[in-house]
């Protein structure tokens, strides 16, 4: 069968891509090293070289130049990674391994470049690995999660044929990074072991740890509940009412996010301190103590985690329209009702928000909290102390991942739980499962 | 029976200034005014959200004005139609019946006779987030209906809507008011919606209300400027009046022209001399576009008065045609004519028939009881900046009359 001359270009190119592979080969092998000088690793390379060069030839070679010059300089990237980074000793991968990943790495990523996203996984993979080392994991999951958001993002910008979201996405990804970088890197800084050690264990620590996970827990939920109670109807109130000092009122709100906690801590001893008189005032008449007892923990807490929830109510009851109220009340309800029939039942999502910040941030309390109650510890008071007592490397950095894992699963909770999306489903779950059927009635 | 006294509220920018109407038992009430003139301010004060100032509001022969809204038994349809988002269009629609001893087994039936009555009752099982606009007003009509209320108050509930729908609303309330009798007061700046709905027609503006009385007195006998031009009566001129007989001449600044005549009947109820469009001095005169004919220059407008030979015996003005444009079944003419601007209406058929063109000079008329002459008040020109429609109207008052009859001078050439 006569070849048209498109077919005999290709062919001519491919067998001097062949000729140069081969020359290229047998040129490098003793300029790196010893360990190249294995037969089978030499095989194996020859091999993986024919392949990337098979993918260029029948594949890449219909793309566009830049997809192919993309594809050689992909070899080119591979090589100086494996060549140059690799042969320094500190690596993971080091010898003979390096080679046979530099030959793994080589096909699996030429069938790749067809598939962009996986291609790009691919590299992020190598660069974490290989270039930060010591990072290792927190660099591949935060580039990732980086390289995926790109990568959608490019998509939408193709269809608006603007740019702009993207780099403001790229500019505050450096500030996400400055978040979770830390977070990250020390979440996979211990075992899990260690960390089961830590809480679960039999020794006196652990018991410690136990009990002041336990103190957190219960003074952060009694801190929200008191919120709630009587921050909501503040919230209502800062958004209905209309008098001259309304806005002095509405700034005072945020006095205790700007005031320095310990701050806090002092001026609440100062008052209710055992020896201050309204403290033996109340131990006298009530026998309520709130210095070194969660009482005075839930009262430090309140006072700097209040502003969290009423700002969020604030937010959720000026999103309900006053003529909704209006029309309720021309139906026949009276305020009351009109409040708990329609302005609750259209606020309560950004105040569950706001349940949710008033916790995170009770539960994340140390200064003030350890000004006014050194005992019973809470987890961040214990954190504090065992960082003092034996630095970085101590059990301070396992009992702060566990206090990363109680925050995120209960945040990650609480937020389903506020989900629409999640209750519509759980609601059809149900309803198959054998719930109570609407038609029945 | 509402009946509101002297009501007056001031509320931020917002004033009501001293309203005072009364609607009878099964009357239907249109209170008409541009944006920001108080309406909703006034509906909010007669349904107790706000309390006045000052006056009070009688419901059915009970002062109410100090009563909480939730005792007043007003049903209300807002602008948007202002459903419940957390509830179902049923449970929008039963919400206020726990509140007026519905016993709850009997709830349902009550919400599938509204619901049918307003033609919403396929709609009973969804959620209000995927209404359109018009059903969502229907259902919002369906709950103030459901409490049976004493009356209705309607803030401008058509106005959201698209035309078609606009147009079905219009006529289901309509249809609805003859079938129940409920005694209802809707306000919005629509004049087409006053026309179609409106027993009676009130005018706001600046919070004062500037006439109120049947729908064709208002329509046809405005007693301001600004009421008859918001009633679409673009064709106000102020002048100076002196009686001659039967009719009066009023000076304008294109000519002398006359007004009402024999043939004016007086108003029943009035017994000013507006009524019979006989006073003097300064006066506003008002003719609808629709009542002035044109004709190319050299025809003849109204047959002229035999005692009289000049031209302004014939109530006609010469001018020129600046624009012509289209109306739908009308066609509106701008004529520019001495000092004066006319606006024309006339039917396509009449608009072929007539061969006028923009540029021609032609010659307007109209029949002296076409025209309607109203004192031309202290307050015409004060406040007009505060509304788009004041500032068109903004006229300045002409030099007086000499004595007799000055020939009419022909229009000036446009420069």
């Amino acid at each position: 069968m006569p070849l048209a001359p498109g077919d005999k270009k290709a062919l001519g190119f491919a067998a001097g891509a062949l000729f140069f592979a081969i020359g290229g080969h047998l040129w490098l092998s003793p300029v790196l090293g010893a360990d190249l000088r294995s037969a089978t690793i030499r095989t194996l390379i020859f091999c993986a070289n024919l392949f990337y060069l098979y993918n260029l030839i029948y594949h890449i070679a219909l793309r566009p130049r830049w997809v192919k010059l993309a594809y050689l300089g992909w070899y080119v990237v591979l090589f100086a990674l494996f060549a140059a980074v690799a042969s320094v000793d500190r690596l993971h991968f080091g010898g003979t391994h390096r080679l046979l990943l530099f030959a793994l790495f080589l096909m699996l990523t030429s069938g790749l470049f067809h598939m962009p996203a996986a291609f790009g996984l691919m590299a992020v993979v190598l660069v974490a690995y290989l270039v930060f080392p010591f990072f290792a994991e927190a660099t591949l999951a935060l580039l990732a999660m980086f390289y995926l958001i790109v990568l959608a993002e490019l998509r939408i910008a193709r269809e608006t044929r603007s740019h702009l979201v993207l780099a403001c996405f790229a500019l505050g990804y450096v500030l996400l990074l400055a978040v979770l970088f830390p977070l990250v890197n020390l979440g996979v800084s211990r075992s899990p072991q260690d960390l089961r050690t830590a809480l679960l264990g039999a020794d006196a620590a652990a018991d410690l740890t136990r009990r002041a996970m336990w103190t957190s827990i219960q003074t952060a939920t009694v801190t929200t509940l008191v919120v709630l109670a009587l921050g909501v109807p503040l919230a209502y109130f800062l958004v209905r009412s209309d008098f001259p000092g309304r806005r002095v009122l509405d700034a005072l709100v945020d006095l205790p996010i700007v005031l320095p906690p310990p701050v806090v801590g002092i001026a609440l001893i100062q008052l209710v301190g055992q020896r201050q008189p309204l403290g033996a005032w109340l131990e006298a008449s009530f026998g309520i103590i709130l210095a070194n007892n969660w009482k005075g923990i839930v009262l430090a807490q309140t006072f700097i985690s209040c502003p969290f929830l009423i700002r969020s109510a604030m937010a959720a009851f000026q999103g309900v329209d006053p003529r909704l109220e209006h029309v309720s009340r021309t139906l026949g309800a009276g305020p009351f009702g009109t409040f708990f029939r329609v302005t609750l039942p259209l606020a309560w999502r950004g105040i569950f928000m706001g349940c949710i910040l008033t916790w995170g941030r009770a539960i994340g309390e140390f200064s003030s909290v350890s000004v006014i109650a050194e005992h019973p510890e809470t987890m961040p008071v214990r954190i504090y102390k065992e960082f003092v007592n034996s630095g970085e490397k101590g059990p301070a950095a396992t009992l702060a991942i566990l206090m990363i894992v109680l925050c995120v699963v209960v945040f990650a909770a609480l937020h389903l739980m506020a989900s629409r999306t999640v209750w519509r489903n759980v609601r059809t779950v149900w309803s198959y499962v054998g719930g109570p059927s609407r038609q029945s009635d | 029976m509402v009946r509101v006294v002297n009501l007056t509220k001031r509320l931020g920018a917002f004033e009501l200034r001293g309203v005072s109407f009364e609607l009878a038992q099964g009357d239907y009430g249109v209170l008409l005014g541009p944006t920001g003139c108080g309406k909703t301010v006034l509906l909010e004060t007669i349904v107790g959200i706000n309390r006045p100032d000052a006056g009070e509001v009688w419901l059915d022969g009970q002062d109410v004005t100090r009563w909480a809204p939730e005792r007043r038994g007003i049903g209300f349809v807002y602008q948007r139609s202002m459903l419940f988002p957390n509830l179902s269009v049923r449970g929008n629609i039963a919400y206020g019946l726990r509140y007026h001893s519905v016993e709850r087994g009997a709830r349902a039936g009550v919400v599938d006779r509204v619901a049918e009555l307003v033609g919403v009752k396929h709609l009973l099982d969804r959620g209000v987030q995927g209404l359109s606009g018009g059903e969502s007003q229907k259902v919002a009509l369906a709950r103030a209906l459901a409490i049976e209320p004493r009356v209705l108050l309607f803030d401008e509930p058509l106005a959201p809507l698209d035309p078609p729908a606009k147009e079905a609303l219009c006529a289901e309330i309509a249809a609805l008011h003859r079938q129940l009798g409920t005694t209802i007061l809707h306000v919005t700046h629509d004049q087409e919606e006053a026309r179609i709905l409106g027993r009676k027609i009130g005018v706001l503006r600046g919070g004062r209300l500037l006439q109120f009385g049947p729908k064709d007195e208002v329509f046809d006998r405005p007693n301001s400027a600004f009421v008859a031009r918001f009633l679409g009566t673009e064709n106000v001129f102020a002048g100076e009046a002196t009686r001659e007989g039967d009719s009066t001449l009023i000076r304008l600044g294109c000519g002398i022209v006359r007004a009402g005549g024999t043939g004016v009947p007086p108003v029943a109820h009035r017994q000013d001399a507006c009524a019979t469009n006989l006073i003097e001095g300064q006066v506003g005169l008002c003719v609808r576009p629709e009542l002035v004919s044109i004709a190319p220059a050299g025809g003849t407008g109204v047959p002229p008065v035999a005692h009289r030979q000049d031209a302004c015996a014939t109530n006609q003005i010469e001018g020129r045609v600046d624009a012509i444009s289209d109306r739908g079944a009308l066609v509106r003419y701008d004529v520019a004519t001495a000092r004066e601007h006319f606006v024309v209406l006339q039917t396509k058929r009449d608009y072929a028939a007539s061969g006028l063109a923009v540029g021609r000079p032609v010659a307007l008329s109209f029949a002296p009881e076409a025209a309607h002459v109203f004192r031309w008040g202290d307050d015409e020109s004060e406040g007009g900046g505060h509304d788009e429609i004041g500032r068109i109207g903004r006229i300045r008052p002409i030099r007086p009359i000499e004595p007799g009859c000055a020939p009419c001078a022909p229009p000036q050439a446009r420069r």
